[in-house]
């Protein structure tokens, strides 16, 4: 089942001799359940086209379909609330907010929506992500590795179609990059969740389904990594 | 565009103010808010306390001890004294107007004085014409009996005296009136030295008769020691043996009177106030934004800076910034003292032709620099500290910023997320939550202090009411010999604007629930009536205009007549009855303890009293009306008429209030201004401060709409903090002031301010709110993406 389809996307930056060509007609589609990395160098465009997709960029010219939803059509106030429902983020630097222990942080985007979080969802979401015994704390008692944990559980509490990381071990040591890896696998395989990673680590490509790589904004299909 | 070269680190000072130019800028506009709210309430204060020596020396002279006892020889010895800057002598015949000393049958009163009276006490006092008397032979008037008598300068003129014995003397100029004289329509003679002693011998002991010495200080003596120090080597006693010039010695500090001590103590803690809350307003401003300078700061310290090179770093940034922000403070603040003295010279010409048109208050200037500058260099040590105490290694990482301070998680759980952040957020900081909210509470402490001043204003000085005449006619004995068709004739053959008569009647025996009772009986007519709806508390005027048995009576707590009582009167042998149809506030005539006063129509008046013309008759006289018109209205009223001109006194009655008033109002504006001026940027600066972080929840889901309910929150939060705060603090401030300045004067207890209260807490939560549609427009235009690549 299709959930994404990106169709002609372009977005330029700046005018004249300072324009930029970040993306170049980029199209792609992926299915229900697909752990998809996009890969390419510092300055290639792979960051320019998750923003794009997740709706917090606006491309110059192109269409994104979410679930047959065309994100860019819709009114900013609307675009928000179907952002936070149905796309999960997690950056690099983390974005957790300071004042929320781990358990507010994970279901922030739920009291965004003035929603009751299901506690037994909370507590599976905190098993998973290996977080019971620090649910009460902050953020800044938390390691970087922990912290990321935290920022996935948040992506996937509303049970998002699609999940973007941005370089989500791009500030973490190897031994968390690798718990953060094995977690985003384990997250797509037992939810049955979306992902589209980006990396500039092509070893982290080896356990996703599929690669895409991004040169001077143009993206050309790579095929499944775990065949 | 080349670029500078950098030479040294400090350097970077500019550079980092070019790139952070909204912060930059939202810091300096509150250090100059500071920094302008103390120039000009000092700056007005001080023109305040000028104005009011220039009335002082209007109304009474410029002098500060007057001798009643001292004779010719201790006089000369206290000129000798080196504090002693001028002794004048001054006589008075007749100053009340009571006894026959007639030029050509108008009332005179006779002063005696030498030419330093004039020069140095009475400067106010000109010459309009001639020259003050060189001889016993001559005399000088004042400028009324020129038109009205058809003098000139050289003319003779004879004084009669009450002991029968007429004087000769030349005129040898026309000084200006004086209200006093005006009001009691009588004419001033002035005669030198010797020639009012030759007069004065003939004048019988009981005559109204006056001599003393003024006596002028040194401005730099402490006066009252001086005071002291003759009264003690004369044997001399206050009261009896001299007496002090109180408003003047009140107006240049030098005052020992006990409630002039009070009013001194009430103004020291209203400026200590105004000082604290510049000094809290640029201390908050700059805590403000100590997250993202402790971030900078740790990052130099990175790259090596030592900690010493820090606290030069943000020494020269805070000198910066007072550089650009105390001038921006000041030069408003100057200019705004200068528009208020601009209107009380439009509004009040002649009064305070004497008022600096650009004069500056230095000692506001000096208060409002070293505010900024003081409490800018204090302030700025903090993120210097705080730089020093973060890690190198933190700062470098970036979470110096990110997770500073969180000690205590926000409660999701009593309110929605988006709310329980923004309160979070006002919370996050104890220091910060301090000094914002006291901030804006010290905003709600100065507006109910200085709304004490406003009530001691209220008590001290009433306004002219609009019922108040410019001239009174008034028939001898309060007989009602005044023609009815006067008051008409006057509006249509002379320039008065309005000419209105009263009947009286007085001491009129009456009962009223079996109990007895006095009154004055009074009319009105329709301007009258007119004037009196505003004061109107129950019943109804038309009643009064159309009914002959209807009255008014006027409010006081120990008058018995109440709304619908019928009081019986007892007048020429007959008994009527009239019925109260409605009660007044207040009315221009002063009650007598167990004396009621009721008004009527002048139908009901003369069916009650009998037939009869007016009492008195008041008029209003058109903006252009000149002497000239004066005169043809005394000319109208006729020769058996008591004229009473209160043009001057109107003047200086209208002079003293405005001067009070504009300041006192002007404080309140001010401060009024400066807070919604001061929240505004203050929120402004807090939002600015967590914009990053705005971003990243924008980023993870938080709509606009939530962001600004956030900010809402937080804004109300302070609001409602500072509310609690100003309350516990300012009604006590409040109150202690009151004591001071009225309780202590007038007996009135203290009351709850309800209305200053309510007006400056609304008005706190008005800016408040308003306060969040800057930064409102601000995250609406957010990049998200911008903001998190930021980091």
């Amino acid at each position: 089942m299709e959930i994404l389809n990106v169709q002609n996307l372009h977005k330029t930056y700046g005018k004249g001799e300072s324009q930029v060509r970040a993306l170049k007609d980029v199209s792609f589609t992926m299915e229900k359940g697909t752990f998809c990395a996009v890969v390419g160098e510092s300055g290639s465009g792979k960051s320019t086209l998750l923003n794009c997709i997740g709706a917090l960029d606006t491309p110059t010219s192109g269409k994104v379909y979410l679930d047959g939803q065309d994100l860019f059509s819709m009114k900013e106030q609307k675009r928000t609330v179907f952002r936070r429902q149905n796309i999960g983020f997690v950056f690099q630097s983390f974005q957790l907010i300071a004042e929320l222990t781990v358990e507010q942080n994970i279901v922030f985007p739920l009291l965004l929506d003035y929603q009751k979080p299901e506690q037994k969802r909370v507590d599976e979401i905190l098993e998973v992500l290996g977080l019971s015994d620090r649910r009460h704390h902050l953020p800044g008692q938390l390691s970087g590795g922990q912290q990321q944990r935290v920022a996935i559980g948040r992506a996937l509490i509303t049970r998002p179609m699609l999940i973007l990381a941005d370089e989500p071990t791009g500030n973490l040591d190897s031994k968390s990059s690798r718990d953060v890896m094995e977690l985003l696998v384990k997250a797509s395989r037992l939810y049955q969740q979306t992902i589209l990673m980006i990396t500039h680590n092509i070893n982290l490509t080896s356990s996703v389904d599929r690669v895409l790589r991004v040169t001077d904004g143009i993206l050309t299909d790579l095929g499944g990594a775990r065949e | 565009m080349k670029d500078k070269k950098m030479k040294r680190y400090l350097d970077l000072i500019p550079i980092s103010a070019k790139v952070h130019r909204k912060q930059s800028r939202m810091t300096l506009i509150c250090i100059s808010l500071a920094v302008f709210l103390v120039t000009v309430i000092f700056g007005m204060a001080d023109m305040e306390v000028r104005s009011q020596r220039i009335q002082a020396v209007k109304d009474y002279g410029n002098w500060h001890l007057m001798l009643k006892s001292a004779d010719e020889k201790e006089a000369a010895m206290i000129k000798a004294r080196p504090e002693v800057t001028e002794v004048a002598w001054y006589g008075v015949l007749n100053y009340r107007l009571a006894q026959d000393y007639r030029i050509d049958s108008q009332k005179a009163a006779v002063c005696g004085f030498n030419p330093e009276f004039l020069s140095s006490i009475f400067t106010e006092l000109a010459f309009v014409e001639g020259n003050f008397p060189r001889n016993g032979e001559e005399a000088a008037l004042t400028e009324n009996a020129k038109e009205r008598l058809n003098l000139k300068v050289g003319d003779s003129i004879t004084l009669d005296t009450p002991g029968g014995k007429p004087f000769k003397y030349k005129i040898s100029g026309f000084i200006e009136n004086t209200s006093m004289l005006m009001k009691a329509d009588g004419i001033g003679t002035l005669l030198n030295q010797e020639a009012f002693r030759a007069l004065s011998e003939t004048a019988d002991e009981t005559f109204d008769q006056d001599s003393c010495y003024y006596v002028q200080l040194s401005e730099r003596c402490d006066m009252n020691e001086v005071i002291a120090d003759i009264a003690e080597q004369y044997h001399w006693s206050e009261k009896e043996d001299f007496a002090k010039n109180t408003k003047l010695l009140a107006t240049l500090g030098q005052s020992d009177d006990s409630f002039i001590g009070q009013l001194y103590t009430a103004a020291f803690v209203l400026f200590l106030l105004v000082l604290l809350a510049g000094i809290l307003m640029i201390a908050s401003s700059l805590n403000s934004n100590v997250m993202q300078r402790t971030e900078f700061f740790g990052m130099l310290r990175c790259l090596g800076a030592s900690k010493k090179q820090i606290i030069r770093f943000v020494r020269l940034e805070a000198f910066q910034w007072c550089k650009w922000a105390v001038p921006i403070g000041i030069l408003p603040g100057v200019a705004v003292v200068w528009v208020l003295c601009a209107v009380l010279r439009f509004l009040s010409p002649a009064y305070f032709a004497a008022m600096p048109a650009f004069g500056v208050s230095w000692i506001s200037v000096i208060c409002g620099a070293a505010v900024g500058l003081l409490t800018v260099l204090l302030a700025a040590q903090s993120p210097a500290k705080k730089a020093a105490r973060v890690s190198p290694l933190t700062a470098v990482s970036g979470n110096a910023y990110a997770f500073q301070k969180v000690r205590r998680a926000a409660n999701t759980r009593l309110f929605k997320v988006d709310t329980a952040l923004g309160v979070h957020h006002a919370k996050a900081s104890k220091k910060n939550f301090l000094l914002m909210a006291g901030s804006f509470a010290l905003s709600i402490i100065l507006f109910l202090a200085f709304s004490a001043a406003m009530d001691f204003m209220h008590h001290a000085i009433q306004p002219l009411k609009p019922y108040t005449p410019d001239i009174s006619i008034v028939s001898p004995d309060n007989t009602r010999s005044l023609s009815s068709d006067l008051p008409g004739r006057l509006e249509d053959e002379s320039p008065a604007e309005k000419a209105y008569g009263r009947m009286f009647a007085y001491d009129i025996p009456a009962e009223t629930h079996k109990k007895s009772l006095k009154l004055d009986l009074l009319s009105y007519e329709k301007h009258q009536f007119q004037w009196a709806e505003d004061a109107l508390l129950q019943g109804s005027l038309e009643d009064v205009r159309q009914k002959k048995d209807a009255v008014l009576t006027v409010y006081d707590r120990q008058n018995p007549l109440r709304l619908g009582d019928t009081v019986t009167l007892r007048s020429q042998g007959e008994t009527k009855e009239v019925t109260i149809a409605g009660i007044l506030s207040d009315s221009p005539f002063n009650r007598e303890e167990g004396k009621e006063i009721l008004i009527c129509s002048e139908e009901t008046f003369r069916s009650l009293q009998g037939a009869g013309g007016y009492t008195i008759v008041d008029v209003k006289l058109s903006d252009e009306a000149s002497d000239q018109d004066v005169n043809e209205i005394r000319r109208m009223a006729g020769p058996d008429t008591v004229f009473s001109d209160r043009r001057a006194s109107n003047a200086e009655a209208q002079g003293a209030y405005l001067s009070l008033a504009l300041f006192i109002y002007g404080f309140l504006v001010v401060i009024a201004l400066i807070t919604v001026f001061n929240i505004i940027n203050s929120i402004a600066m807090s939002v600015s401060a967590r914009l990053r972080q705005y971003g990243a929840m924008r980023a993870i889901g938080m709509s606009s709409r939530q962001l600004i309910k956030m900010i809402l929150a937080e804004s109300a939060t302070y609001a409602a903090a500072s509310s609690i705060i100003g309350c516990i603090a300012g009604l006590p401030i409040h109150r202690f002031l009151y004591e001071n300045l009225v309780t202590s004067r007038w007996g009135d207890p203290w009351q709850l301010p309800l209305g200053p209260l309510l007006l400056i807490m609304l008005l706190v939560a008005a800016s408040s709110a308003a306060a969040v549609y800057g930064p409102a427009k601000r995250i609406h235009r957010l990049s998200i993406v911008d903001t998190i690549s930021a980091q």
